[in-house]
């Protein structure tokens, strides 16, 4: 894999050559510091720039247009990495080896189309309601998804922390977009946000390259802002414990812990590995004490967010169990603290890690994810990456295991257990 | 070994089968990182009468063993256990159950041989203690109330419910909490005996490694063992009438956007058509009418009935096929009444097949680029087509939309069972 990168003046264009891939692969990065205001017109910009355009006005329209271009994929995403909202629109299409000639530019430039031609009339967007009300239904249905549901209300308990917002947005907020507001927000997308492009398969560079200097024209400069990282929680001396109630049939457990002064080398590689060691995978200590050795729970994980400077745990678990389960993680926590941790299942957390590194070179969208974080923190390429984490010590583990403070649980319970307590 | 070519594409198969009666099928890219690897036996949910492998008479198990196998066939005698030992190399290991077959896979990028061994040892190997049954329980049955918490798997559970009458696909895989009570250890041996003889099982191995060399590893890892003889196995064949169990049913469960399934019952008795050109041919008709380029969707969105576009579901039961509508909104009746309206007028122009011809084929040879999809694939050929299918682009290049309406003749648009969830 031979990457060259150019710089456009308004962006760095990454073309990232391979013939791994029958596919072409092409992500647009447009990103900036979060603000809670925000977030809901980003998240609706998504949608409307892959909806319709100046030249297919209707949904109907482009996508039929796509399935003509040998059914060209387009999606679009927000995502967040510490303080950075990034919006990113990508596309993935059959390199034209395997349909016909010039399909590559051809849709090149029906992808640069959608972003830079949406449907405008009098400097707003035509039309933002069926949107509108397709975001607010997604806002809505975050309750159906009952893990994803009880991290939310734990992390809205975080006020003023970015991981706090709800990632879809805001209800109040969306009601407020019109579709000039949304114009605007959408020119300063254009106009502010730092912007990465990755070009990623089997293509004749120098044509590329011509592509984007004619179809994707922005000329204003930048400034770099790379204050990615989140400030760290306040360690707890008691942990702080939330009940929600609904009606489950299971009940959610959801606990977050506060990392504390961690070092560059511990951010990047040895929480991950704690992580993994701990709840990354079904041969993690959690996995094997909670399910395995109490039959407590079908499933329980632990993730951790290191440019936020927190690591959750969560599992689905019966009411009845989830003192007895939180005190099983307690200890799980203070065994690795206190050194007891064999040997090998800290190596084969090393190997399952290093194994993923390398798979993830066989998707097109691993490996633009592996160049993407190079530039976002600086992170070290894939072979230093591999020996580093190798390399990592049962001592490193321990001393960053005490760095790692529970914070505050939550809970989801079932409504007649409420009643049954009062 | 045979290599199979699939036309089109360039992109070849290999395939044996051993003394065992266990099939092999491989297929090489030399330039991934990771191999996958899924071992195979064709039986899961839908199997719960049958002839057992030394026994003359038909038998009923409880519901629900093939995914309490999945999950006991895990548990070996002495450690490691295959999470440990599949971590060593750092390869991660699962398994899954569906209504016809049981797969057991691993993702490795070191120690393919190692790994195949064993993942080849330990699913032909099961240890079973009355204890580890009962404690099994409690974690199946958590599993059952994650799915009990998530409004669209209940939908989708009463959709089969609703719509058939005896067939076993009715069932959901993982069963109920009774059913899961009742299985005793007994019933696992027998289940496991019968339907994890190699004859009923198949190893597909897809990733970066020398072919010749990995079918040696299989081949020596099945000498070495002794397998009861092979016999044909004999499931019960099921009846189902065409008429659907209910018309009509509203599920009170928590939930912020009402949830609704149009579901059409097709019997297939009257079809001609393979299992794959049916489905080809369903899938076109119906995304044409319902998906984002068909006026339907257009229309639905511009009044506000629908937000999202309405997603086409497909079962084939063996005996019947259930094509299903859903979506979710606020306004699940007038989205009713219009997806009534459309089924009315059941055709599509020339134009719109001849796109979601090129469509699909696209998708063909998007494939092929990821080891998983192709695995996936070849799982697929097997368990619902018996072989490789070596030419699929020209299967979708012949379909024709004469055919196509010869088929819609065969739907009866009143066979209809409706189910809406939504909150009190």
């Amino acid at each position: 894999m031979n990457l060259e990168t150019i710089n456009m003046g308004a962006y760095n264009l990454h073309l990232i050559k391979t013939n791994k891939f029958k596919t072409i692969t092409i992500d647009v990065d447009f990103y900036r510091e979060i603000k809670k205001e925000e977030i809901t017109k980003r998240n609706l910009l998504k949608m409307i720039l892959l909806d319709s355009s100046k030249k297919y006005k209707t949904e109907k329209e482009l996508i039929i247009e796509s399935e003509m271009l040998y059914d060209i994929k387009i999606s679009s995403s927000i995502s967040r990495i510490g303080n950075f909202s990034n919006l990113s629109f990508q596309t993935k299409f059959l390199n034209e080896k395997y349909t016909e000639e010039d399909m590559n530019k051809e849709s090149i430039i029906f992808f640069l189309d959608l972003i830079f031609n949406p449907n405008i009339e009098n400097d707003s967007f035509v039309n933002i309601e069926k949107q509108k009300s397709k975001l607010k239904q997604m806002i809505f249905s975050i309750k159906d998804n009952k893990v994803k549901y009880s991290v939310l209300k734990l992390m809205e308990k975080m006020k003023g922390k970015p991981y706090s917002y709800n990632t879809f947005g805001d209800i109040d907020d969306l009601e407020k977009i019109t579709g000039k507001t949304l114009y605007e927000y959408y020119k300063r997308v254009l106009n502010e946000d730092q912007i990465d492009i990755f070009v990623l398969g089997d293509f004749d560079s120098t044509k590329v390259k011509e592509i984007f200097k004619e179809y994707f024209k922005i000329n204003t400069f930048k400034k770099e802002n790379k204050k990615l990282l989140v400030p760290e929680l306040i360690p707890r001396k008691r942990v702080v414990r939330y009940r929600e109630y609904d009606e489950v049939s299971q009940s959610q457990l959801i606990i977050l812990c506060s990392l504390n002064n961690l070092t560059d080398y511990e951010r990047k590689y040895v929480i991950k590995l704690y992580n993994e060691i701990l709840g990354g995978t079904s041969n993690s200590l959690l996995f094997d004490t909670v399910r395995e050795k109490n039959s407590y729970c079908y499933y329980i994980n632990a993730s951790v967010k290191a440019y936020d400077n927190i690591l959750i745990i969560n599992s689905g678990i019966e009411g009845k169990n989830i003192d007895k389960c939180i005190k099983l993680i307690k200890k799980t926590l203070s065994d690795i603290s206190s050194g007891r941790l064999a040997d090998d299942v800290l190596e084969s957390a090393k190997m399952t890690i290093v194994s993923a590194i390398k798979s993830s070179f066989d998707n097109p969208i691993g490996v633009i994810n592996t160049y993407f974080s190079k530039i976002l923190v600086n992170s070290d390429d894939e072979k230093e990456r591999i020996e580093k984490f190798s390399k990592i010590t049962k001592k490193d583990i321990i001393s960053v295991s005490k760095k790692v403070k529970m914070h505050t649980i939550l809970t989801l319970e079932n409504k007649e257990d409420e009643n049954e307590k009062n | 070994m045979k290599k199979i070519k699939i036309k089109d594409i360039e992109e070849y198969i290999y395939y044996e089968k051993l003394n065992s009666g266990l099939e092999v099928f491989l297929y090489t890219k030399d330039d991934t990182y990771n191999n996958y690897v899924t071992f195979t036996t064709k039986y899961g949910s839908i199997y719960n009468e049958f002839v057992p492998i030394d026994e003359e008479n038909m038998v009923r198990v409880p519901k629900g063993i093939a995914h309490f196998l999945e999950h006991k066939v895990f548990a070996q005698k002495e450690d490691p256990q295959p999470m440990e030992f599949f971590a060593k190399s750092g390869s991660i290991c699962n398994a899954y159950t569906t209504f016809n077959n049981t797969t057991y896979l691993f993702y490795a990028t070191e120690k393919l041989e190692e790994n195949i061994n064993y993942l080849l040892d330990y699913v032909q190997n099961i240890y079973l203690t009355e204890e580890s049954v009962e404690a099994e329980k409690k974690i199946i049955t958590e599993e059952i109330h994650m799915y009990d918490d998530r409004p669209t798997e209940v939908l989708i559970e009463t959709v089969r419910r609703n719509a058939l009458n005896d067939n076993p696909y009715r069932d959901s895989i993982i069963a109920t909490v009774s059913d899961i009570e009742s299985i005793s250890k007994e019933d696992l041996e027998l289940c496991y005996n019968t339907f994890y003889h190699p004859s009923n099982m198949f190893l597909v191995v897809t990733g970066n490694f020398d072919p010749e060399k990995i079918i040696q590893v299989i081949r020596e890892n099945q000498e070495k063992k002794k397998f009861d003889e092979k016999k044909e196995i004999v499931t019960k064949k099921f009846k189902e009438n065409d008429a659907v169990c209910k018309k009509r049913e509203e599920i009170i469960m928590e939930t912020n956007v009402p949830k609704v399934s149009y579901t059409l019952k097709i019997p297939l008795k009257d079809i001609k058509l393979s299992r794959r050109k049916l489905h080809l041919y369903a899938h076109i008709l119906f995304t044409t009418l319902f998906d984002e380029t068909s006026p339907f969707d257009q229309k639905l969105k511009d009044d506000g009935i629908i937000s999202s576009t309405t997603y086409i579901d497909l079962l084939n039961c063996n005996t019947h096929l259930l094509i299903s509508m859903i979506n979710e909104t606020p306004r699940y009746e007038e989205f009713l009444e219009e997806v009534r309206k459309r089924l009315e007028r059941l055709e599509i122009t020339d134009d719109d097949f001849q796109r979601k011809k090129r469509v699909l084929i696209s998708n063909e040879i998007f494939a092929y680029e990821s080891v998983e999809t192709i695995n996936d694939i070849i799982i697929d050929n097997i368990i619902f087509e018996g072989k490789i299918e070596d030419n699929p682009i020209e299967i979708i290049e012949n379909l024709t939309i004469d055919e196509m309406r010869e088929l819609i003749k065969k739907i009866d648009i009143k066979n209809v069972s409706i189910v809406v969830l939504k909150s009190k």
